[in-house]
C-alpha cells in the first residue's frame, strides 16, 4: 500500500479516485442543496456562494449534481467491472484449461464477440429492458468480459506452462491449487490492471451512453447526461460544459494511472526491495 | 539389487509430429547407482524424464517405481510417488515462482505431502542443509544469485525427503566456480540423505563426476549405457565416440 | 604494432563502474580469451569494441584497432568498421542474421558494402564462401532463408560473414554458448581455421575455459570488471598466479570432462 504511494502514476491515480469515491459517498449524505429541486426563476445562475458551479436550465443546482453524479459512474464502473471479471475470468481459465479442440472453438467465439460493438450492444440492450444505469453498465461489463477473456487467457498459459508449475505438479499439487497458488498469483499483475482499464473504459462508457441518451434516465443526475444538458450553451457559455468534462477525464485518469501504479508495485521484481 | 524405476519400451509422439519423440526405451534405476542420461537438445532425454516422473503420458510402454505403475496414479498412492521421486530443473531464474517468498517454496511440497510436519523448523533445516542462511526464508527469488536460487530448488525437493532425484542440468544455467559448488552439495546430500540421482544432461564433466551408471541418447533412443567410467573410456557406438571427440577439454593437470 | 589495444578502458552505467581500467593487446593474428563469469564485464570490453555499449554507459580510456582510435568514434565510422576490419560473431546466430534475406545476399554484404559486385560475380563469391564454412550444398543453401537452416549452419553463416573481408580481428561473444556439444567442436575448428586462412587475430569472450583453452593462446581473465590476471593458456592454466583465478581453474576441473588416459579395449 505504501509502496504505492510512493510509485508516482499510483499516488496521482489514487488520488484522483479518492477525490471521486469522496464526493460519491459524500453525496450520499449531504448536497450543498437538492439536485433535483427545479426552481425556474433560478435558471442559468453564474457560479455564486450558494450555487458552487451555478445552475441549469432548470435551476437545479450544478455542483450538487456533480457530486451525484460520481456515485453513478463509480456505481455503474464497478458493476461493470464485477460482471466482466466474473465472466471474463473464469472464461480464460476455461479456455486455458480445456483440451485445445474445445478452447480454439472458445476463442473464435471470443473473436466474434469482441468485432461485436459494445455500444451497439448496450443499445440494444436499453432499447429491449427499458433506459436504466444498471442495464447500460451490465452491457458494458459483457462487451468487457470477453476482452479481459481474451487478454487474461495467455498470461494464464503462460503461467501455467511454467517451471515452477510444472514442479508443482511434481510435488503432488492438484491442478487447483497450481491454479490458486501459481498461475493466478503470476497472472495477477495482468488481471489487475486490465480490469483497472476495464473500470475506466466502463466509467467512459456510462457517460457516453448517459450523453447520448441509453443510459441513466433522467430526472437522477449523471456526468455524461449534464454534459448533454450544458450543450446548448456550448456557444454562449461554454465554461458550463467543462465541470462534467473535467470529472469524466478526472475518474477515467484516476483509474488508468491507478492500473498502472499498481502494475509496478504488485510485482515483487520491480518493487523496491526493502531490506 | 534394489530396482527403483523400470522403463519398459516406452514411445512418445507428440500430437502432430510424424515421427516419435522417444523410444522405444527400456532402462532401469537401481538404488545408490546415480544414472545419467546423456544428450544433446531434442535427443529425447527431458521428455524421457518427464514420463518416468508421471507428468507426461507415454504414447505407448510402461515405466514402474519399486513395481508400481506411474501413470494413472490417485489420491495417496499419487502423494507417495511424489514424495520418493522429486524433480530439480536447470533454469533456476523460471523455476521458483518469482510472487513466492523462498520459505513457501521450499514449503510447498511438505504442504500438499507431508501434512503435519512442523514447516517453519524443516524449511530452515532445509535451507541449512544446503548451506544457506535459514533468513532466507523471507525473500524472494530475484533477490537471489543464480547459485542461491539452484540451492533453494534443491532445498525444495530434499523437503519430501525423496528416495530419487530427478535432476535436469542442475547446473548448466550456473557460473564455472558456482556449477563445482553445486555439484559438491549434490553429491554430498545424495551421501547423507541417502538419495539416488537421475542426471539428465549434456555434459559429461558433470556426468564424469557425479554417476555411476550412463545411458546416452540420441535421437530419441538409448544407443549406448553401462557403467560411466567403462563407456567414457572405451565408447562404443559412433555417436557417443563423436560426442566424446567434441568436448572441449582441459591439458593434463601436473600431479 | 598490436592490432588492438585497450587502454585504462572504464565503463559506467548509472554510476556503477562495471569495467574498471582494463589494459588489453590483441598482437597480428593471435588468439586471446576474454574469460570471465557473468557480470565480470567481459561482455561490455567486448561492446565498447564493437562500438556498441548501451545509451545509459559512460565510456573513458583509449581503444585503438590497428591504430586508429575507435572509442567515441561515430557511428557510420564503426559501421564500416564491423564486417571490414572487425568481424563480430555473437551467441544467437538466429539474431544476427535478417530473416528476410537469403543466405547469399547476407553471405556477402560485407563485400558488397566495400565494392561494386555484379550480380552474377556475388552468386558465385557466395557460393564459394558457403563452400569455404562448409555448408552443405553450397549452391543452393546460398538462395535459402535463415530460418530454413540448423542453429550450427546459422553460426557457420555468421563465421563466413565476419571473415568475408579479410578482417584485421574477429571478436567472437559466446559463439557457440547456445549450441550442442558436437556442433560446438565443428565452429570452434571452422572459427580457428577461418582465422588462420584470412590472417586476422580472434578475440573471444567467453565464459567456458576449456573452450578458450582449446582454442586461444593467451587468457586475459576478468572479474568484477578488472583484469585479475593474464598470460600464456598453458601458465595461466597451469600456474595461475591470483586466487580467484585459482579457484576458477580448480571449478573447471572439477566439472569439466577429462579424457581418460589410457583407452581400454573392450
Amino acid at each position: 500500500m505504501i509502496a504505492l504511494l510512493r510509485n508516482p502514476s499510483g499516488l496521482i491515480g489514487a488520488v484522483l479516485v479518492t477525490v471521486v469515491a469522496t464526493a460519491a459517498l459524500l453525496s450520499l449524505v449531504w448536497t450543498p442543496s437538492d439536485p433535483l429541486a427545479v426552481d425556474p426563476t433560478a435558471s442559468w445562475l453564474a457560479p455564486s456562494a450558494a450555487h458552487l458551479l451555478g445552475t441549469d436550465a432548470l435551476g437545479r443546482d450544478s455542483f450538487s449534481a456533480l457530486l451525484v453524479g460520481a456515485q453513478v459512474t463509480l456505481g455503474s464502473a464497478l458493476l461493470a467491472t464485477t460482471v466482466a471479471a466474473i465472466l471474463g475470468l473464469p472464461l480464460a481459465a476455461f479456455i486455458e484449461l480445456t483440451p485445445s479442440v474445445v478452447s480454439s472453438f472458445l476463442q473464435r467465439f471470443i473473436d466474434i464477440m469482441i468485432a461485436f460493438p459494445t455500444l451497439i450492444l448496450a443499445v440494444i440492450l436499453v432499447t429491449s429492458f427499458g433506459s436504466s444505469t444498471w442495464t447500460a453498465a451490465i452491457a458494458v461489463g459483457l462487451g468487457a468480459s470477453v476482452v479481459v477473456a481474451r487478454t487474461v487467457a495467455p498470461e494464464l498459459r503462460r503461467a501455467h506452462a511454467s517451471d515452477y508449475s510444472l514442479l508443482a505438479l511434481a510435488a503432488g499439487a492438484s491442478s487447483g491449487r497450481i491454479m490458486l497458488h501459481h498461475v493466478i498469483p503470476n497472472a495477477g499483475s495482468t488481471i489487475i490492471v486490465r480490469l483497472t482499464q476495464v473500470l475506466a473504459g466502463a466509467a467512459l462508457a456510462e457517460a457516453g451512453l448517459s450523453y447520448l441518451g441509453f443510459g441513466t434516465p433522467a430526472p437522477t443526475p449523471s456526468w455524461g447526461r449534464t454534459l448533454a444538458e450544458m450543450q446548448p450553451q456550448i456557444m454562449t457559455r461554454p465554461e458550463v460544459l467543462l465541470a462534467p468534462a473535467l470529472c469524466i477525464v478526472i475518474v477515467v485518469l484516476g483509474f488508468n494511472l491507478l492500473g498502472d501504479g499498481l502494475r509496478d508495485t504488485l510485482d515483487p521484481r520491480t518493487r523496491r526491495s526493502n531490506r | 539389487m534394489n530396482t527403483l524405476f523400470a522403463v519398459e519400451a516406452v514411445r512418445k509422439r507428440y500430437r502432430g509430429a510424424d515421427r516419435d519423440a522417444l523410444g522405444p526405451v527400456s532402462l532401469r534405476v537401481e538404488a545408490g547407482r546415480h544414472l545419467a542420461i546423456i544428450g544433446e537438445s531434442g535427443c529425447g532425454k527431458t521428455t524421457l524424464s518427464r514420463i518416468m516422473l508421471g507428468l507426461l503420458p507415454a504414447s505407448s510402454g510402461s515405466v514402474h517405481y519399486r513395481g508400481a505403475p506411474v501413470h494413472g496414479l490417485r489420491g495417496s498412492a499419487a502423494r507417495d510417488l511424489r514424495r520418493r521421486v522429486q524433480l530439480v530443473l536447470q533454469d533456476p531464474f523460471a523455476s521458483l515462482s518469482p510472487r513466492m517468498r523462498v520459505g513457501d517454496i521450499v514449503a510447498e511440497p511438505l504442504r500438499i505431502l507431508n501434512r503435519g510436519t512442523p514447516v517453519q523448523a524443516r524449511v530452515a533445516e532445509l535451507l541449512a542443509a544446503v548451506e544457506l542462511d535459514p533468513a532466507f526464508a523471507r525473500r524472494f527469488p530475484h533477490e537471489l544469485s543464480g547459485g542461491q536460487r539452484q540451492r533453494v530448488a534443491i532445498a525444495r525437493a530434499l523437503g519430501p525427503r525423496p528416495e530419487v532425484l530427478v535432476a535436469d542440468e542442475p547446473v548448466s544455467a550456473l557460473d564455472v566456480s558456482v556449477q563445482a559448488q553445486v555439484l559438491w552439495l549434490l553429491r554430498r546430500l545424495a551421501e547423507h540423505e541417502g538419495l539416488t540421482l537421475v542426471l539428465v544432461s549434456h555434459d559429461l564433466g558433470i556426468v564424469q563426476n557425479l554417476c555411476h551408471t550412463s545411458a546416452v541418447m540420441h535421437r530419441g533412443v538409448i544407443v549406448e549405457s553401462g557403467a560411466t567410467a567403462a563407456l567414457l573410456a572405451s565408447p562404443q557406438h559412433p555417436y557417443t565416440r563423436e560426442l566424446l571427440a567434441s568436448v572441449p577439454t582441459l591439458p593434463q593437470r601436473p600431479q | 604494432m598490436n592490432v588492438l589495444e585497450i587502454r585504462d578502458l572504464t565503463v559506467r552505467i548509472g554510476g556503477r563502474t562495471v569495467v574498471d581500467s582494463v589494459n588489453l593487446d590483441v598482437g597480428r593474428g593471435e588468439r586471446v580469451g576474454l574469460l570471465g563469469e557473468s557480470g565480470s564485464g567481459k561482455s561490455l570490453t567486448c561492446m565498447a569494441t564493437l562500438g556498441l555499449l548501451p545509451h545509459t554507459a559512460r565510456a573513458t580510456g583509449s581503444i585503438r584497432l590497428v591504430g586508429e582510435q575507435i572509442l567515441g568514434a561515430t557511428d557510420r565510422r564503426m559501421r564500416a568498421l564491423r564486417g571490414g576490419q572487425l568481424g563480430c560473431v555473437f551467441q544467437e546466430p538466429q539474431s544476427a542474421l535478417d530473416p528476410l534475406a537469403r543466405i547469399g545476399d547476407q553471405l556477402t554484404s560485407p563485400l558488397r558494402a566495400r565494392a561494386r559486385i555484379s550480380r552474377h560475380q556475388r552468386h558465385e563469391l557466395a557460393v564459394d564462401l558457403a563452400a569455404r564454412v562448409g555448408l552443405p550444398d553450397p549452391q543452393h543453401i546460398v538462395r535459402r532463408f535463415p530460418h530454413e537452416l540448423s542453429g550450427g549452419q546459422r553460426q557457420r553463416v555468421v563465421v563466413a560473414m565476419a571473415t568475408a573481408a579479410a578482417p584485421a580481428l574477429v571478436l567472437a561473444d559466446e559463439p557457440t554458448t547456445a549450441l550442442d556439444v558436437t556442433v560446438q567442436a565443428h565452429i570452434l575448428e571452422l572459427l580457428g581455421g577461418r582465422v588462420t586462412e584470412t590472417g586476422a587475430a580472434l578475440l573471444l569472450v567467453t565464459h567456458d575455459i576449456a573452450v578458450a583453452a582449446t582454442t586461444c593462446d593467451r587468457l586475459v581473465v576478468l572479474r568484477g570488471g578488472i583484469v585479475v590476471e593474464q598470460g600464456l593458456t598453458g601458465d595461466v592454466l597451469r600456474r595461475p598466479a591470483h586466487s580467484y583465478t585459482r579457484e576458477l581453474v580448480d571449478a573447471a576441473y572439477a566439472t569439466s570432462y577429462t579424457r581418460p588416459l589410457v583407452l581400454e579395449t573392450a
